[in-house]
């Protein structure tokens, strides 16, 4: 008996040791800032993650990840897009992520985190969000509406992909819930929240989804902002045994009618799958060839993954006309 | 009203020495209502009434015209409440004082023209202007041309087009007047004219001031109580200055003009919003210089202009902080001439020059354009016909080029049939160009082709003189600009994706009872408008076949105006129908209001008095969604001139 518990505190033991966390605090960030722009990389990487970050720097415009350790938590409107409602990172770290996610956002899981299970992470509102809600502004509802009884929501879905496949299973999480019978109960999340991500088991990324009560003909009117933190995964297989990461390069890109695939020199022999997902995590497009016809797609952001026996690589791709 | 316009077209230039009383008073002064026509024992002042050109009354096209008389009775009004209260133009207003732009026939806000004396206004950014910028009293005569004059005034002018115009005055002596007001809402206007008026030159100076609380009570819901509107105060200040020279009575008249405007504005929150904070001030100066000559047969006109528009937009609370403005120098060069008895032609040359500025913009935004109207109007006793036909560059590129085909006919005794076929354009505004993100400077014009059929009846008796008409329409617009999003687009951007169908009926009803006691005039106007998109739009979710955004099916109105000796009252209604809304329906309205005037003159005095009652049923509606509007309310003031 003695042995079996032992066994099974050791087993415990290790299997806490290989959790792995991203916390975001690698980039070192100067005191209240935020870091946009990934370029020339297409994501950012907080070991074992990567958040795609797609930055227009002519238009300055954006969708994706930012990186933060803004303080900021009185500011309402645009202009403190990137400072989250808890004025630090979680569980005391100053560094967090904020997500612009009006068709969704996705994170991708590195080296041995892919296929591993992401088992939570600590979510809360931006603050652009979270005053927009609160008090509306020129564009957006104020929750509850004029009486208080508006059965608002601002709703955060996680799904995950494995292998390129979207699953069923998916977490929900209400940033903002106003459906409450008795209006006292309504809340908007302003604290780091924990959001136990287990159940969905083995994923190689992670597709975020925004949805609101209040909607327009242009979309959601509610900001499609929100920040994470300590995302912590627990890798189910071993160093060697992991799927290691695919290096490999698309160009041109941008396109508007082709691009080409260049793998490593060992993988490029190799049978290969090349998948084309949408922004959503949509999958579009399957070949086994390198030079990709992408002139049916419509301009915007896409998402290319790789796989042969080398390892498993995933690039964003702009289609322009 | 067809062919009511600035004179007749069987000569390029008409004068018409008017002397009366009261009404030219009114014309001049604009003190009280009074059709221009009333014959009077006074001695009147020489009024100039400068007459048509083929832009001005171009065939085919339905035009109503408010002349200096009718339009004294908003005297302390805006364009916009003079569009809402009396016209087939569709007002979206965002609330008492706020912005305010238009539909006409369908059209977007941007297919709307608004003409000052022959130079068109719409901000380069924007592609429209706000009507609630526009003071009544800074107008001589208004005239509405519904349907697309594009070949007339060029881009934007797809829907219909709003002529501004001030007319010359010679030989009046020095005449003015002073009114103010008060109302509720904390409502404070003060305005003052003065003219002098020689042989050899004249100069007419007009002031303007007002300020509102617009603080007006409001219910946020059915259930909820009445609460103050709040972050709504205004402040206006305006100059309209005139000088006339005219060395030769019969010779060529040069006239200059300045307007001056600064209108600050807090922008109140919607029904959705908890307060806000923002304010708008706009800053706008417009300088003409504007000289004509005519000759037996011909009419020579130049005019150059200077615009100078700042917007200033700031909200401490979002800190937001925006200064967007435009510079647009203006020169056109026009003729008229009449080679045979039934024929004119008219030729302009326009060139402009805009420069415009906005942090949106990743440097200034430059515009140039150059365009050509040539116009054949060929007139007999029965028929008139005109073809016409607009060339235009813009910046190096040529726009679509909009011929233009309009008939009238007069046949029996007072019918009259109107057609009109013609193409327009709209080029893509600055904002589409340039804006960031989004903009796209590859964008093509708007552009399409409209017809419309009118037949009219008028009824020339002295006892009972009116009209009726009835006109139909229909117009297709491709490459419609819509900021919308593309599939993985992360951002909205104009886009040419759309195709707009707008097809309609709008009928008029005039009646006029002239008695020994006095004068009762009756209109009713109905518009039916079916504008809708014709293909399928993701984002903005837009499906075939749905009515545009703020675009009413049915509107509704009518005025009733009953003059006695020095009294006169007019009653207004109107019905707008429900229109789609960006987030949901706004609901059909109904609004009433109502006039009270009263005139009296001794020798070279005048004095009068207006009591304005406004949604008289206090209804409870809103224009635009999130946005309400004011019940039941007041305006009064004096009047005071020689």
């Amino acid at each position: 008996m003695r042995y079996i518990l032992l066994s099974l505190l050791f087993a415990l033991v290790h299997s806490l040791s290989s959790q792995v966390t991203a916390s975001f605090e690698n980039f070192n960030l100067p005191p209240d800032t935020f870091l946009n722009n990934a370029a020339p990389n297409d994501a950012f990487v907080s070991d074992p993650v990567a958040l795609p970050n797609n930055y227009n720097p002519q238009w300055m415009a954006w969708t994706g990840w930012a990186i933060s350790n803004r303080t900021d938590t009185l500011t309402p409107g645009f202009i403190n897009e990137y400072s989250a409602m808890a004025g630090s990172g979680a569980n005391g770290t100053a560094t967090y992520a904020v997500a612009y996610a009006f068709d969704g956002a996705i994170i991708r899981l590195l080296g041995p985190a892919s296929g591993g299970t992401v088992l939570g992470l600590y979510v809360t509102n931006n603050a652009y969000a979270y005053y927009s809600m609160r008090d509306g502004d020129p564009f957006a509802k104020k929750f509850g509406g004029p009486t208080g009884n508006d059965p608002d929501f601002f709703l955060l879905t996680i799904k995950k992909y494995r292998n390129g496949v979207l699953g069923p299973d998916s977490v929900n999480f209400y940033l903002a819930d106003y459906r409450f019978a008795d209006n006292s109960k309504d809340y908007i999340v302003k604290q780091w929240t924990y959001v136990n991500l287990s159940s969905l088991g083995a994923a190689d990324s992670l597709l975020f989804t925004l949805t609101s009560s209040d909607v327009g003909a242009f979309g959601m009117n509610t900001p499609a902002y929100f920040c994470i933190d300590e995302v912590s995964i627990q890798p189910t297989v071993s160093q060697k045994e992991a799927i290691p990461a695919l290096d490999f390069a698309l160009w041109p890109n941008p396109t508007s009618d082709y691009t080409h695939i260049r793998l490593p020199e060992m993988a490029s022999a190799e049978t290969h799958q090349v998948e084309v997902f949408d922004a959503a995590g949509q999958l579009l497009l399957q070949s086994q060839v390198l030079r990709l016809p992408v002139g049916t797609l419509a301009p915007g952001l896409y998402y290319v993954r790789v796989q042969t026996r080398q390892g498993v690589g995933v690039r964003s791709l702009q289609v322009v006309r | 009203m067809i062919g009511d316009g600035f004179g007749f077209r069987k000569k390029i230039v008409r004068r018409f020495w008017v002397r009366g009383g009261l009404a030219g008073l009114c014309a001049v002064f604009g003190i009280f209502a009074a059709d221009a026509q009333t014959d009077s024992a006074q001695m009147l002042p020489l009024v100039q009434v400068v007459a048509t050109t083929a832009r001005v009354q171009p065939v085919g096209v339905r035009t109503e015209r408010l002349d200096s008389a009718r339009l004294t009775v908003h005297a302390v009004e805006s364009a916009a409440e003079v569009l809402f209260r009396r016209s087939g133009f569709y007002v979206k207003s965002y609330g008492l004082g706020s912005l305010a732009t238009t539909s006409v026939r369908g059209g977007s806000g941007a297919q709307t023209a608004v003409v000052w004396n022959g130079l068109p206004l719409q901000s380069p950014m924007l592609g429209q202007l706000d009507f609630a910028l526009l003071p009544v009293f800074f107008a001589d005569e208004m005239a509405l041309q519904y349907g697309g004059c594009t070949s007339a005034w060029g881009s934007g002018a797809v829907g219909g087009a709003l002529l501004l115009n001030n007319t010359m005055t010679w030989r009046t002596g020095l005449h003015g007047h002073l009114r103010g007001g008060i109302g509720s809402f904390g409502w404070r206007q003060t305005s003052a004219a003065l003219r002098y008026g020689r042989s050899h030159w004249a100069t007419s100076t007009r002031l303007l001031t007002e300020a509102a609380q617009n603080d007006f009570l409001f219910r946020p819901a059915p259930t909820l109580p009445y609460q103050r509107q709040t972050n709504a105060r205004l402040r206006q200040q305006g100059l309209l200055q005139e000088i006339f020279i005219r060395p030769r009575p019969e010779g060529a008249t040069l006239a200059l003009r300045l307007w001056r405007q600064y209108t600050h504005r807090q922008i109140p929150p919607t029904l959705a919003q908890r307060r806000s904070v923002a304010e708008q001030t706009d800053d706008t100066w417009r300088a003409m210089l504007h000289w004509r000559k005519s000759t037996q047969r011909g009419l020579w006109e130049a005019r150059a202009a200077y615009f100078d528009e700042l917007n200033h937009y700031r909200d401490s609370l979002l800190r937001q902080d925006t200064r967007n403005r435009f510079r647009t120098l203006i020169g056109e060069v026009e003729a008229a001439y009449r080679p045979g008895k039934h024929l004119n032609t008219q030729i302009a040359l326009t060139h402009a020059i805009t420069r415009a500025r906005t942090p949106a913009y990743a440097a200034e935004a430059q515009q140039q354009r150059i365009a050509l109207f040539n116009a054949w109007t060929w007139s007999a006793r029965r028929w008139s016909a005109q073809a016409d036909a607009r060339l235009e560059q813009i910046d190096g590129r040529l726009a679509p080029i909009t011929p233009g085909l309009g008939l009238e006919w007069h046949f029996f005794n007072g019918w009259q049939v109107h057609a009109r076929i013609a193409r327009h354009y709209r080029a893509p505004t600055l904002n589409d160009r340039y804006w960031r993100p989004g903009g796209n400077p590859d964008l093509r014009p708007e552009n399409g082709w409209s017809q419309e059929l009118g037949l009219t009846y008028r009824c020339q008796s002295t006892a009972w003189p009116g009209s009726i008409s009835l006109t139909a329409y229909q117009r297709r617009i491709r490459d419609w600009i819509l900021w919308a999003r593309q599939s993985g687009q992360f951002f909205f951007s104009p886009q040419n994706i759309a195709e707009v169908w707008s097809r309609g009926l709008e009928g008029r009803l005039n009646l006029q009872h002239n008695t020994d006691w006095g004068q009762l005039h009756l209109t009713v106007g109905y518009d039916h408008t079916r504008s809708t998109n014709e293909r399928p739009i993701a984002s903005p979710r837009i499906e075939a076949g749905s009515q545009l955004f703020y675009v009413p099916v049915h509107q509704l109105f009518g005025e009733l105006s009953a003059r006695w000796r020095c009294w006169q009252v007019i009653l207004f209604h109107q019905y707008t129908s429900s229109v789609v809304g960006l987030n949901e329906p706004v609901p059909a309205f109904s609004v009433g209001s109502a006039r009270l005037q009263y005139f009296w003159q001794k020798n070279h005095w005048q004095a009068g008095a207006f009591a304005h009652l406004e949604n008289a049923w206090n209804t409870e509606y809103i224009v635009v969604e999130r946005r309400p509007m004011p019940g039941r309310h007041y305006r009064a003031g004096l009047t005071l001139g020689f």
